[in-house]
């Protein structure tokens, strides 16, 4: 029984440009304790799925179809308080930016101790000691001074500390992690993402992964789910998807992100740009770029049904 | 080039029904800026002591004053005079006061300090009052309520444009500018000053408003215009003695004026922005 | 080789205020340290490094934004140093040193179209009078660089972030620069973009006989274009040399970390990883007899706290600041 398990995922903004189909049938699953990684490009989808699960999207998105079920309850179609008493406690989410995903205005070890406080119903008094715990766990130095430390006064890679304190605070089953470690350096992403392994082991924690960075996944993630202006494209586990990428989108990708050994020619580009989202559009959202494009692929793709084996969403794989 | 601005100058005003409304209104306060002494029915200085005091009626729509004359002609003629002062003074006062503070952003040094000391002191007085001296000082003419209306507004501008250009010091593309050849002063004029303006088109249209009460004000303490000359704190002050005795029209009319006039650059502020920024057009 | 630009002994230190500091005393953040390298002609340098290692500011100074506390820089045989940086707006090497930016958003002016930003530099160093002849030259570039014609006319924020960049790689050589520094120019770019762009620069370099100079923190990125490799930490070099030398047989203990953490997508782990404890050392008032990376270097002696390793070859022009290596 997976974890989470997202079907038919569908997802519209409506702009004063017309309506932009961002997310069009999405579908994949997590099991407990597992790590999925959501890699795709700017516009790609991924980041608005995340923001699905958790019911944060902004004003002028709407669902339009689709199940997002966590432990047994359909996070789309539940009430408010429903979602409220999930989210935070069992389902968390850390963001790109650190620095601005954080109240600048209130010290770190406050917002900690007001997560824990609304969600974890530790009691007043033990909540500076717990908070003062989580920073340690997550291994910022010298916690009990850095707990009065301002986001501002800490670095980027102590700020995204901060943040998986927050959001691990309730031990939730399910961490969303939306590109968290774009923006840092390396010897700091390596460093926040073993965190993020370390606790999840411990915690049997279920992670998704969303970033745009192939290699980061592949090094973290045990299954990969590749999506392509708001399709889900292809979803394999990580050895499987790399060896033998199925979907011609997926073999782009992974032959246009420079790699040890290859050369400036290997590098191959992917023509053309991102569909327009709003307006008419084909049934396979990669046709209008793909090499192999042949008049079947204007049949609708079927549902890409959320299974644990080796998917591709394309009537032409390779 | 200009086919586009027209084009996106009319999508702002259209979007927001309030802009549309506010945008109205202005076009209406501009017209009878400048034709309003041409339509008034009357002469606005002439007297016709047989009709004093009259409430409104077909004859007079605004009623008539102590001494007769038309009151729906004197609130459109000091349209023009009320309007005026306004505008000029709100432009001085951009002018001088955010090319000030532009440059105090980005020079910082003597520049920044002298600046901040005039706003400073400007500011350390109650405003009003400090036009009030000013007038008093300088003697009573539109010029001067232009001129201290203009200066109380100062250091609004000065800081706003500090704070501005400070910012956009360091971005991207005024790095850009200077390697492209374009030197210090130019990168400012060229480059960071432009940008500076949207964020504070809001703060003009308010002052617009403002200037114009601040003249009105000076004017019923008897300050800078006087009577005859039609203008709206005059009119405001000659009717007040009248409230009591029934006579509720002379204020009101003129008062009414006033208040739609400074509403409406209230409005404007939002849709000033929109039509200056250019992530605004589509 | 032909020395284009020759960097030496150059410093550059910010005073700050220290919390709690003694009154009067002067507190200095040393951005840069004693750093020297050159870079010939037709060369592409690369400089890798982390946040704060003064990559930045190291650029601001060859670009003349900014000028140096200590040290000498020569352009083509001529001293720019002795020039302020306000000034060098009307120098004649202004034009030879040009930059493309990280971030396509924040190097635009929101207010110009894409013609105006690429006709800018033209306009006010290109000596081309007329604007028919400045727009045959904007057409030229545009053409150069893959910009269809018809988004000239478009502001930036109609712009997408890799034709964004491409704007900025037009203006940047619009003047015909013999070096051109890239800030981590396709950083902020997916991967399909970034791909395009970087075959791009690599073929306006061979065309227009330029030398680059390219930052990056992506080191499969400066793999690709560099022929050397310059790595920067808390405003020192501490490794320089040939690319493959460098990658293959890193000498300092800071680039071996550097490279061990870089995800390798072809799906293997890229060997054993090496993590860094701690935090880098305070840039303020550096003990100069102490190495920059003690503390957080996995070997370590006593005589890396008594002694600063120098640049020193330790291999085919490869050198290497450490007394380990």
């Amino acid at each position: 029984m997976p974890l989470l398990s997202v079907e038919g995922l569908s997802v519209e903004f409506r702009t004063r440009d017309g309506i932009v189909k961002a997310l069009d049938r999405v579908g994949f699953e997590i099991r407990r304790g597992e790590t999925v990684g959501v890699v795709g490009e700017s516009g790609s989808g991924k980041s608005v799925t995340a923001f699905s699960i958790m019911r944060i999207l902004d004003p002028a998105a709407r669902i339009t179809g689709g199940r997002a079920v966590f432990d047994g309850l359909d996070l789309l179609s539940a009430t408010e308080r429903e979602i409220e008493g999930r989210r935070g406690r069992h389902l968390s989410m850390i963001f790109q930016n650190p620095r601005t995903a954080l109240n600048p205005i209130r010290q770190v070890g406050r917002q900690i101790g007001d997560v824990l406080l609304r969600h974890a119903g530790v009691s007043r008094g033990a909540v500076r000691s717990r908070a003062v715990e989580l920073l340690a766990q997550v291994q910022i130095p010298d916690p009990e001074r850095r707990y009065w430390a301002y986001p501002f006064e800490l670095s980027g890679g102590m700020c995204q500390r901060v943040m998986i304190a927050l959001a691990l605070a309730c031990g939730p089953s399910l961490l969303l992690a939306d590109e968290p470690t774009t923006g840092l350096d390396v010897t700091t992403q390596a460093a926040i993402m073993d965190l993020i392994d370390d606790l999840a082991r411990a915690r049997r924690m279920a992670t998704l992964l969303i970033t745009h960075d192939l290699g980061l996944a592949a090094l973290h993630c045990e299954r990969i789910v590749v999506m392509h202006a708001g399709h889900v494209v292809e979803s394999a586990p990580t050895a499987a998807l790399f060896a033998n990428p199925r979907h011609p989108y997926t073999a782009k990708l992974i032959a246009a992100t420079p790699k040890p050994g290859a050369s400036l020619d290997e590098l191959a580009a992917i023509p053309g740009g991102l569909p327009d989202l709003r307006g008419a559009l084909p049934a396979c959202r990669y046709s209008p770029r793909c090499e192999r494009y042949a008049p079947f692929c204007d049949e609708p793709l079927p549902l890409l049904v959320p299974a644990s084996g080796h998917t591709v969403a394309c009537w032409k794989p390779l | 080039m200009t086919a586009a601005a027209l084009r996106h100058a009319r999508y702002v005003v259209t979007e927001n029904p309030i802009t549309l409304v506010a945008f109205s209104m202005l076009v209406t306060l501009l017209f009878l800026a400048l034709v309003g002494p041409a339509l008034a029915p009357y002469d606005p200085l002439k007297s016709d002591t047989a009709n004093t005091l009259k409430p409104p009626s077909a004859r007079h729509w605004f009623g008539t004053d102590q001494l007769g004359r038309d009151m729906l002609s004197r609130v459109m003629v000091a349209t023009r005079l009320d309007m005026a002062i306004a505008f000029l003074a709100v432009a001085l006062s951009f002018a001088v006061g955010s090319l000030a503070g532009a440059c105090a952003g980005v020079f910082g040094g003597w520049t920044e300090r002298i600046v901040s000391r005039i706003s400073d002191t400007i500011m350390a007085f109650p405003l009003f009052v400090l036009a009030m001296g000013i007038v008093a000082a300088l003697g009573n003419s539109v010029f001067n309520v232009i001129l201290a209306t203009a200066i109380i507004n100062l250091p609004f501008y000065a800081r706003m444009a500090r704070a501005e250009a400070n910012v956009r010091r360091e971005a991207g593309y005024v790095e850009a500018a200077r390697l492209s050849g374009n030197s210090t002063m130019r990168t400012l004029v060229v480059h960071i000053y432009p940008n500076c303006l949207p964020p504070m088109m809001v703060q003009v249209s308010l002052n617009l408003g403002w200037a114009m009460l601040n003249a009105a004000g000076l004017a019923f303490i008897g300050l800078g215009v006087r009577p005859p000359t039609p203008e709206w704190g005059i009119l405001v002050a000659e009717g007040a003695s009248f409230i009591l005795s029934g006579e509720w029209w002379i204020a009101l009319f003129p008062g009414l004026a006033l208040m739609l006039a400074v509403f409406c650059f209230n409005l404007m502020g939002d849709g000033l922005r929109d039509l200056i920024d250019p992530r605004r057009r589509t | 080789m032909d020395t284009l630009l020759e960097v030496a002994s150059v410093s550059k230190r910010f005073p700050v205020t220290v919390k709690g500091a003694a009154r009067g005393s002067e507190h200095f953040l040393q951005a840069v340290d004693d750093v020297s390298f050159s870079i010939g002609r037709g060369e592409c340098v690369g400089l890798v490094g982390e946040s704060g290692c003064g990559k930045s500011t190291l650029v601001k100074l060859i670009t003349r934004l900014l000028d140096t506390s200590d040290g000498r820089i020569w352009f083509d045989g001529q001293d720019i140093g002795t020039v302020p940086a306000d000034g060098f707006a009307s120098v004649p090497q202004r034009a030879l040193i040009q930059m493309v930016f990280q971030d396509p958003t924040d190097s635009l002016n929101p207010r110009f179209t894409a013609f105006d930003t690429i006709a800018d530099p033209i306009r006010r160093l290109g000596g081309i009078r007329g604007s028919r002849n400045v727009s045959e030259r904007v057409l030229a570039l545009a053409d150069m660089v893959g910009l269809p014609r018809e988004l000239l006319g478009r502001y930036p924020h109609q712009l997408s972030g890799g034709q964004k960049q491409r704007v900025g790689i037009a203006r940047a050589v619009a003047l015909e620069p013999r070096l051109l520094v890239l800030d981590e120019p396709t950083s902020a770019l997916d991967v399909s973009v970034q791909a395009v762009l970087l075959k791009l620069l690599d073929d306006l370099r061979r065309r227009l006989g330029m030398s680059y100079l390219f930052v990056s923190h992506d080191l499969n990125v400066v793999r690709l274009l560099a022929d050397r490799v310059l790595v920067m930490y808390l405003g020192r070099i501490v490794e320089r040399g040939p690319v493959s030398l460098v990658f293959e047989r890193p000498r300092h203990p800071y680039t071996r970390a550097l490279l061990s953490c870089i995800p390798d997508p072809g799906g293997g782990a890229a060997g054993r990883r090496i993590r860094l404890s701690g935090e880098p050392r305070s840039p303020i008032d550096p003990d100069p007899k102490v190495c920059r990376f003690y503390g957080r270097c996995p070997d370590g002696h006593d005589r890396c706290a008594q002694e600063m390793p120098l640049l020193r070859p330790v291999g085919a022009e490869h050198l290497a600041a450490c007394h380990l290596a």
